[in-house]
């Protein structure tokens, strides 16, 4: 068991708004509901549990920044729109785990100005859907090439076998294609780190952007990777992207 | 003689035994070969070849076989 603190937080993406350098304090919680189903004839009270879990994302703190790819940005974004959202609580490292959702939607967004004080942002997030506790494929870091990354054991137990179906998140907050044609990152898995399989590509990028996709009938491996290829590369092209991905349950 | 096998989803392993060595040594610097989905293969490493066809990742050739793609446009009528 490892305990983290705040410099562990590695990213804090929001669709593709990176807003991990403008924020101090996020809240992450589920609530399930209770409901008193105590009937006549007995004093004993009978409180059962709601079905429906509720995620939230409350008690942000940070700063306000009207950067195009900052907190104010992502707030006028989101106002009428769900998005992506991706939260590294242990590093930015691969093979850590970040909670995802795919569909954050704003409840609130505070800003406020005192003399003497840098302007703060707040945000309050509902979530609509799951919330997911995803292993990350690939670290919000730049590249400048195309390429994939070692392998990572998503370590599946003594069986090692796969899983069916999985849960993959995309955000891409930095991306200058210099004349190239965009970015296609690819989700893959082995099953003996030798021979990988394009598991899910995700959409074509051309600007930045966020992407959420599941698939529910296919087997994941044991060895999962990502690779990143600037279509017509052209120019010196970066791109600065988080993948991270939920498996389900082995067979 | 090796098999040819196609590629049912895209592949990407190392190109040729030298560099399947590397890669089992865990040298980070492997050459890959990428085959699209479709395509046909004949050096797949041969200890992956079980399991890729176990789940459905690539399918046998055999010759004189017809092409998914001809095969295809012949159900669309």
């Amino acid at each position: 068991m490892a305990k983290y603190g705040s410099a562990d937080v590695g990213f804090l993406l929001v669709g593709p708004y990176n807003l991990t350098t403008v924020s101090s304090k996020i809240e992450d919680s589920a609530t399930r509901a209770t409901e008193d189903m105590t009937p006549f004839g007995t004093s004993t009270a009978v409180v059962a549990a709601s079905p429906v879990v509720h995620f939230e994302l409350t008690g942000h703190e940070g700063w306000y920044d009207d950067a195009a790819d900052s907190i104010n940005a992502a707030m006028i974004a989101m106002a009428s729109t769900a998005t992506i959202l991706m939260m590294a609580v242990s590093g930015n490292t691969r093979g850590r785990r970040a909670v995802c959702t795919s569909g954050a939607i704003r409840t609130g967004y505070k800003r406020s100005f005192a003399v003497g004080e840098y302007h703060k942002a707040s945000m309050e997030l509902a979530v609509t859907g799951v919330r997911d506790e995803c292993t990350i494929v690939h670290e919000h870091v730049l590249e400048t090439s195309d390429g994939n990354n070692e392998t990572y054991d998503i370590d599946l137990g003594a069986t090692g076998g796969g899983t069916t179906g999985c849960n993959i998140y995309l955000s891409c907050t930095q991306l200058a294609l210099t004349g190239s044609t965009n970015l296609i990152v690819t989700f893959e898995d082995s099953s003996d780190a030798i021979t990988y399989v394009t598991q899910t590509a995700m959409t074509a990028l051309t600007t930045v952007g966020a992407e959420y996709k599941a698939s529910t009938d296919q087997t994941i491996n044991r060895y999962v990777a990502a690779k990143w290829v600037f279509t017509g590369l052209a120019g010196t092209p970066t791109a600065t992207f988080a993948l991270a991905v939920k498996v389900n349950a082995p067979h | 003689m090796a098999k040819s096998y196609r590629a049912l989803s895209a592949l990407r392993y190392p190109d040729g035994p030298a560099e399947v060595a590397k890669r089992k040594a865990k040298d980070p610097d492997v050459k890959w070969k990428e085959v699209p989905e479709g395509a046909i293969a004949t050096d797949i490493p041969p200890e992956s070849i079980p399991w890729l066809l176990e789940q459905g990742r690539i399918e046998e050739v055999k010759a004189g076989a017809p092409s998914p793609t001809k095969v295809k446009e012949a159900d669309d009528g």
